[in-house]
């Protein structure tokens, strides 16, 4: 006869391999299906490899199929707004070629010069964010100040009110001036490139207002989202004959 | 074979020199944040100080200056001033420990960026708040490139066997 304790080990026993056996059960041409086809099917590296390629292009397939559907809804979008940008903007791919190495740099090269369209004073973005502008231009390459370099400035409007300023730099980032302290600007307002300047750019977002303080009837405004440009390559340049 | 090796040592001295301008060279870059005129300086000072190297330095300074705008001659003045400064320090108090190169790199660049923020501070009126956040990640980048050159130059240098003489 089993002792109380015996049975009763005997019946979790039970019990717990009955759960397994379901377990198993339940799951069993899965796991069967997955053992077949590890070890009886036929497959070479070469041929993994390139199944893994095939599965990589139809992702990519996949992706350029929704970038157009984007591009698509962007351009109906701009024709049911009336949106037009002026006939006088290009865009110029160019590449960031030589930067000094040393800390306070505020200037790089580009690959792109006059021969290629390129004229001082262009905007130059990265990922749709500001850069700097060209300051003087050769034949085949330019020169680039960024947006903390003490001799780069350029108006901006800043949130829903476009109240102008200028966007300046002071040698280890940007900072906006020129902006009365009766106007109202709170953090988080947008702040985009001024139509109205003599360049006449696209109103482009450039960032953000992170911080306001007043000084002696100005406020300044500090700038949130702004790219390292020591950390960008590739850059467009907005050119606005 | 001597001319061969000294023809060898001027190229890679160049390569070293040039391949840093170029962003994301991956030569001592780390995603733009070491200044590589700041390292060359700290191994060739601490590495020992003579004339030769001290004029590479200053080579090497106005190479950089080149590409670096108008502006970049603050900085320029600045770092030969503090390389002034620490070959006075290094002159007068050299040590050939690992421990006290490491204080002197740590002295090297506090004084570097001091003497930038002084300048900096005085000509643009940066706040120390800016002025740290944007050195922090420059700082650190250098300290330990630094440091590492440091030990692959001066304490991983092949051994040095005299000759022996022997007489049977």
């Amino acid at each position: 006869m089993l002792s109380k304790r015996n049975r009763k080990k005997l019946f979790l026993t039970l019990l717990s391999s009955a759960l397994l056996f379901i377990f198993f059960a339940l799951n069993l041409n899965f796991y069967f299906s997955s053992f077949l086809s590890k070890n009886f099917s036929y497959s070479s590296d070469y041929s993994s490899e390139n199944s893994k390629l095939r599965y990589m292009v139809s992702e990519l397939q996949a992706k350029v199929k929704l970038q157009q559907s984007y591009i698509d809804e962007n351009i109906e979008l701009k024709k049911r707004l009336g949106y037009e940008l002026p006939k006088n903007i290009n865009f110029l791919k160019a590449e960031l070629v030589i930067l000094s190495p040393f800390t306070f740099t505020s200037s790089g090269i580009i690959n792109k010069g006059s021969s290629h369209g390129v004229k001082s004073g262009f905007i130059a973005t990265a990922s749709g964010k500001l850069v700097g502008k060209v300051s003087s231009v050769e034949k085949n390459y330019s020169e680039i100040l960024f947006s903390f370099d003490p001799n780069f400035t350029i108006m901006v409007n800043i949130g829903m009110n476009k109240i102008p300023g200028i966007l300046k730099g002071n040698g280890l980032s940007s900072y906006i001036k020129y902006v009365t302290d009766n106007q109202k600007v709170v953090v988080g307002d947008k702040v985009v490139l001024s139509s109205n300047g003599l360049e006449r750019y696209p109103g482009i977002e450039i960032g953000e207002i992170s911080e306001v303080k007043s000084d002696g009837g100005f406020l300044i405004l500090n700038i949130s989202g702004l790219i390292d440009p020591r950390n960008t390559k590739f850059l467009t340049i907005i050119a606005n004959d | 074979m001597i001319n061969g090796n000294i023809f060898l040592s001027i190229l890679l001295l160049l390569f070293f020199l040039i391949i840093p301008i170029y962003p994301n060279s991956g030569s001592l870059d780390f995603g733009g944040h070491v200044d590589a005129s700041m390292v060359y300086l700290i191994v060739l000072t601490t590495t020992g100080v003579n004339r030769s190297k001290v004029l590479l330095g200053i080579l090497v300074l106005i190479f950089y200056l080149c590409f670096s705008g108008t502006y970049g001659y603050i900085e320029f003045c600045v770092k030969i001033l503090t390389l002034y400064a620490f070959i006075v320090f290094i002159q007068r108090f050299f040590w050939q420990n690992f421990q006290n190169d490491i204080l002197l790199l740590a002295t090297f660049f506090i004084l570097f960026y001091s003497l930038s923020f002084i300048a900096y501070g005085a000509i643009f009126g940066i706040a120390l708040g800016e002025f740290l956040n944007f050195i922090l990640l420059p700082l650190i980048y250098n300290f330990f490139v630094s440091t590492i050159l440091l030990i692959i130059i001066k304490y991983n240098s092949w051994p040095k066997v005299k000759d022996q003489v022997y007489q049977f």
